[in-house]
């Protein structure tokens, strides 16, 4: 008997859209774009999991928000990647700090990070060049 | 893959019904990667397209009331290439299940017509992809 917990999760459009606060109109241009996986049940268009993820971790923000150094996000992920995630634009800087120091949002790099400490392949990009929503010219 | 040409995704049970298969035997053929399935709020759908292409390959070839009809009869009725339809033949697909006049191979009309349906779904990939022809690996034994 096929167990459904061992199958690719996929959700409603909609429904993915709220529960990773994505703009549906966004993650419907990223399904158009091929950058997430979709299909369609019944005459609900339904999409992959983790695929948006992807997506959510590129376009996260959260109110009051906490704008921190690269340096500083470097100390509390525990990884350098992070000046690479601010070359490929996936952590703009945000503003200027004290001694010019790039300050980004906080939130998106525990995104980010949080990606990161999932991956499972050592060395594969964070977000592939087909899923990378600035790359596709999506945000 | 744009916004108008998604698979289509089905509950396994429906599509079990609409093909009339015992839905273990679509278990099997998605434990074997021979099914594209997915969860969507804890139910497993299954790729409908996926399923067209295996069950087509499971019809009894002389099933009651079908028909047998000739290779170039086929291909007049489907309106494609009698070609076309000698390569489903030979590739087993659609076997003859008998001789005609003029040693005509008859197939079976019910399976030829199932297999010109997917012919229309899939346009000009390859009818039943390597992976999902029972003929070059074996699901269901």
């Amino acid at each position: 008997m096929v167990n459904a917990t061992d199958l690719p999760e996929y959700l409603p459009l909609e429904q993915a859209a709220e529960q990773y606060h994505i703009d549906p109109e966004l993650l419907r241009r990223a399904v158009d774009a091929g950058a997430v996986d979709a299909g369609k049940a019944g005459e609900q268009i339904i999409v992959a999991v983790a695929d948006v993820v992807l997506v959510a971790a590129q376009v996260c923000t959260a109110e009051n928000d906490e704008l921190v150094s690269l340096n500083e996000v470097v100390r509390r992920l525990g990884t350098k990647t992070v000046f690479l995630w601010h070359k490929y634009g996936w952590l703009p800087a945000l503003a200027t700090g004290s001694r010019n120091a790039k300050l980004v949002s906080w939130s998106r790099a525990q995104a980010l990070g949080k990606l990161h400490s999932q991956q499972t392949q050592y060395g594969s990009r964070l977000i592939p060049r087909d899923k990378d929503l600035l790359r596709l010219g999506l945000i | 893959m744009g916004l108008i040409d998604l698979p289509k995704f089905v509950p396994l049970e429906e599509a079990a019904n609409r093909y009339n298969v015992d839905p273990q035997v679509l278990d099997c053929a998605v434990e074997d990667n021979a099914i594209r399935a997915i969860s969507v709020n804890g139910t497993v759908l299954v790729d409908d397209e996926d399923v067209a292409v295996i069950t087509v390959q499971m019809k009894k070839p002389k099933a009651s009331g079908d028909e047998l009809v000739s290779i170039s009869e086929v291909a007049r009725r489907l309106e494609i290439p009698s070609g076309t339809v000698s390569r489903w033949q030979e590739r087993g697909w659609l076997p003859a299940i008998a001789s005609g006049p003029r040693r005509a191979k008859l197939v079976s009309w019910t399976r030829a017509q199932a297999l010109g349906e997917i012919r229309e779904a899939r346009g000009r990939q390859r009818l039943i992809p390597r992976s999902k022809d029972f003929g070059r690996r074996k699901v269901m034994s």
